[in-house]
């Protein structure tokens, strides 16, 4: 724009209006006709004015005055113009905006834009218009309009709309081509479904599927931070990562099925300092499903809980991490968690995109919403629960996701043979010794052939140390009871317990310093100690879940 | 609870079959009295077949006095369970820690 920086220009408007406005407040004050830019005082600084101010007359079918500026703006001179007949003036497609607000501008102010017909490129006007009042208060009153070339302004910002739904698009593209992995096959173990609704702005969500043996399947589902094509491109690099320290590792250990710590920490070497220096991170869950051994072994860096809906107990639960999000540290040293799998349960691993959707209230979907919907669907197969919560969840948030949703559902279908025992205990430390035998008459009987002696006495302070620990530290509004389970297969042995409580973080790898007599900080050390996995996983209602599992696999009887 | 002066040591034998959270305050308050004059102490715990961390919480403190005063104590005949947790924390880095007693009463005479 001539002479006048952009920026001043709604300044300037805002002035003539005001100007206007207090003009015409003057003119009726004074019973004047007309408004007197010709005059010679005001002349020069109408044709200063890179808009032009009007004068329409109440029925629209006339201009009574129009300032320089008015005839290039419109093409016209204006007393060749008619606001109540614009055809071949103004665009079609903009008549009827114009139209409604001119008629409304007898009343009330309004800011409408239109495009005026100038061969192959419109211009665009804005017209902000000002009822004035005529001779007399009931008078009709005249339209008093300031219009202004908004061409370069439209363009661009017509530009930016098309630069911004092709960024869209593309990262949307990004995400299914690149981001969004499909399982190879069908594994029978498994009835496994996924999806992923994209929202407007392309989420960085991220799912993939490696295939590890007949009954084997690894599975990923992450989240960059950030949206567009950035995060889309940050996604492509960390499925990237994790496929290339899949392959690194498998070659250099001559196995299909490298740790899934391992897998972590080689995607971690390969993407974690560049990510820092992009200022970027991810979360992510990386988990193993494993039905031959009816396990599911996972590492998860800050994502959403996973959700396990265990069909023994009928209850869901949470699977929590302890690891931060990929690209907060330089390196961590990763967590690894196992949780007993069988025939009937279901993991539901999701983006933030579900429980961060909001209703008209403003008020989150949120984890218990979800847990409670997943549990009451709990019968249903995998794809057809991911379109009931789907539906639910689109509902809540009124038909709109602001971000993208991507879930990922797998029910259990076959596993190993297990024995199971369990009992029930009032919650209080009256039932420590009780639950303490429990335990150890169910791992004599399951374990002495299978372990060391040493070993299985470690078994039995760590299970002995987690009931105390839980009768310390959760105690009861009102007298409730807690069971006690323990579940053994060909491959595993868990030690459950199910209680109401808070939730809190047990890892303690790191042992106390004896030599500085410490008050305490033992019981966590030695249970993480004896035990190759510890969850607690909070359930519905204040519930939470204990599994303390060995893989007595790794473990060779001395 | 047995208290007894055997040669240059105090020897005491909780008869705790669990030395746990729900027993390790009332050991604390009836071993760290008696034991607060000995110059040389020796913990037989042959009666106790389970120690938790708050067993070994009022093991600790004995163990702290004692030293603290510049006494000597030292553990013996620990069951395999009790062994297995005292390995698991390396307690031998504070005390001798003796399969039988007679180890112990000669470590006392040193």
């Amino acid at each position: 724009m001539n002479g006048v920086p952009p920026v001043l220009i709604p300044i300037l408007a805002a002035a003539v209006s005001a100007a206007l406005g207090a003009l015409a407040a003057t003119l009726a004050a004074r019973r004047v006709s007309l408004l007197p830019l010709d005059r010679p005082e005001f002349r020069d600084f109408a044709a200063s004015l890179d808009g032009a101010v009007a004068l329409i007359s109440p029925d629209l079918e006339t201009v009574l005055y129009a300032s320089p500026r008015f005839e290039p703006l419109f093409g016209s001179r204006p007393d060749r113009i008619s606001f109540r007949r614009l055809d071949g003036i103004v665009h079609e497609e903009d008549l009827e905006a114009l139209d409604t607000a001119l008629s409304a501008g007898r009343v009330r102010p309004f800011d409408v834009e239109f495009r005026i017909r100038t061969g192959n490129d419109p211009r665009w006007l804005r017209m902000r218009g000002f009822p004035v009042a005529g001779k007399g208060r009931s008078a009709v009153r005249r339209i008093a309009v300031w219009v202004e070339d908004r061409s370069l302004r439209k363009t661009d910002e017509l530009r930016l709309v098309e630069a911004l739904d092709y960024e869209v698009a593309v990262g949307a593209r990004i995400q299914q081509a690149l981001l969004l992995g499909r399982p190879e096959r069908a594994y029978p173990g498994f009835d496994l479904a996924s999806m992923t609704l994209p929202s407007q702005k392309i989420d960085g969500d991220f799912m993939d599927f490696f295939d590890g043996g007949p009954e084997v399947l690894d599975l990923m589902l992450g989240d960059v931070m950030g949206k567009g094509v950035p995060a889309a491109l940050t996604g492509a690099a960390a499925c990237n990562a994790f496929f290339r320290a899949r392959l690194a590792l498998a070659e250099g250990t001559g196995t299909a099925l490298p740790p899934v710590r391992d897998i972590v920490r080689g995607a971690e070497e390969r993407i974690a300092g560049k990510l820092m220096d992009l200022r970027t991170f991810f979360t992510l869950v990386y988990g193993r499903l494993d039905g031959k051994r009816g396990l599911y072994r996972y590492v998860d860096c800050g994502h959403t809980s996973v959700l396990h809906f265990e069909r023994k107990t009928g209850r869901c639960w949470r699977l929590k991490g302890a690891n931060a999000p990929v690209g907060f540290l330089p390196e961590q040293d990763y967590v690894e968690y196992a949780v007993p799998l069988s025939p009937g349960d279901l993991l539901f691993l999701y983006s933030d995109g579900i429980t961060e959707a909001e209703n008209s209230e403003g008020e989150r979907f949120g984890e218990d919403r979800l847990m409670k919907l997943v549990g009451a669907h709990s019968g249903l197969d995998a794809a057809a629960l991911l379109e009931k919560v789907k539906h639910i969840a689109f509902a809540y948030a009124g038909g709109d996701f602001k971000d993208d949703v991507t879930a990922l559902t797998v029910r259990v279908a076959s596993g190993p043979a297990v024995r199971t025992a369990r009992r029930g205990f009032p919650q209080s430390m009256e039932s420590l010794r009780a639950v303490r035998d429990f335990y150890r008459a169910c791992a004599l009987r399951a374990l002495s052939e299978r372990l060391s002696s040493e070993d299985l006495d470690a078994l039995l302070i760590a299970t002995g140390e987690a009931a105390a620990n839980i009768f310390r530290h959760s105690v009861p509004d009102r007298p409730s009871d807690c069971t006690a389970a323990f579940r053994v297969s060909d491959s595993w042995a868990a030690f459950y317990l199910y209680y109401r409580g808070a939730d809190y973080e047990w890892q303690e790898p790191t042992a106390p310093n004896i030599e500085s007599f410490p008050a305490g900080g033992y019981g966590l050390y030695l249970i993480n100690e004896a035990m190759d996995s510890v969850t607690v996983s909070p359930g519905e209602d204040g519930e939470v879940r204990l599994c303390m599992l060995v893989d007595l696999a790794s473990r060779v009887r001395a | 609870m047995a208290i007894e002066t055997t040669g240059a040591a105090l020897v005491m034998t909780p008869e705790f079959k669990h030395l746990d959270i729900l027993s390790s305050k009332e050991f604390t308050e009836r071993f760290g009295p008696a034991a607060k004059d000995a110059r040389t102490v020796i913990l037989d715990l042959s009666q106790v077949e389970f120690v938790d961390s708050s067993g070994l919480g009022g093991l600790l403190n004995l163990v702290r006095d004692t030293l603290g005063r510049g006494g000597r104590i030292s553990i013996c005949c620990p069951q395999p369970s009790v062994k297995v947790l005292f390995r698991m924390v390396q307690l031998a880095k504070l005390v001798p820690i003796f399969d039988g007693k007679d180890a112990a009463l000669a470590w006392a005479e040193e």
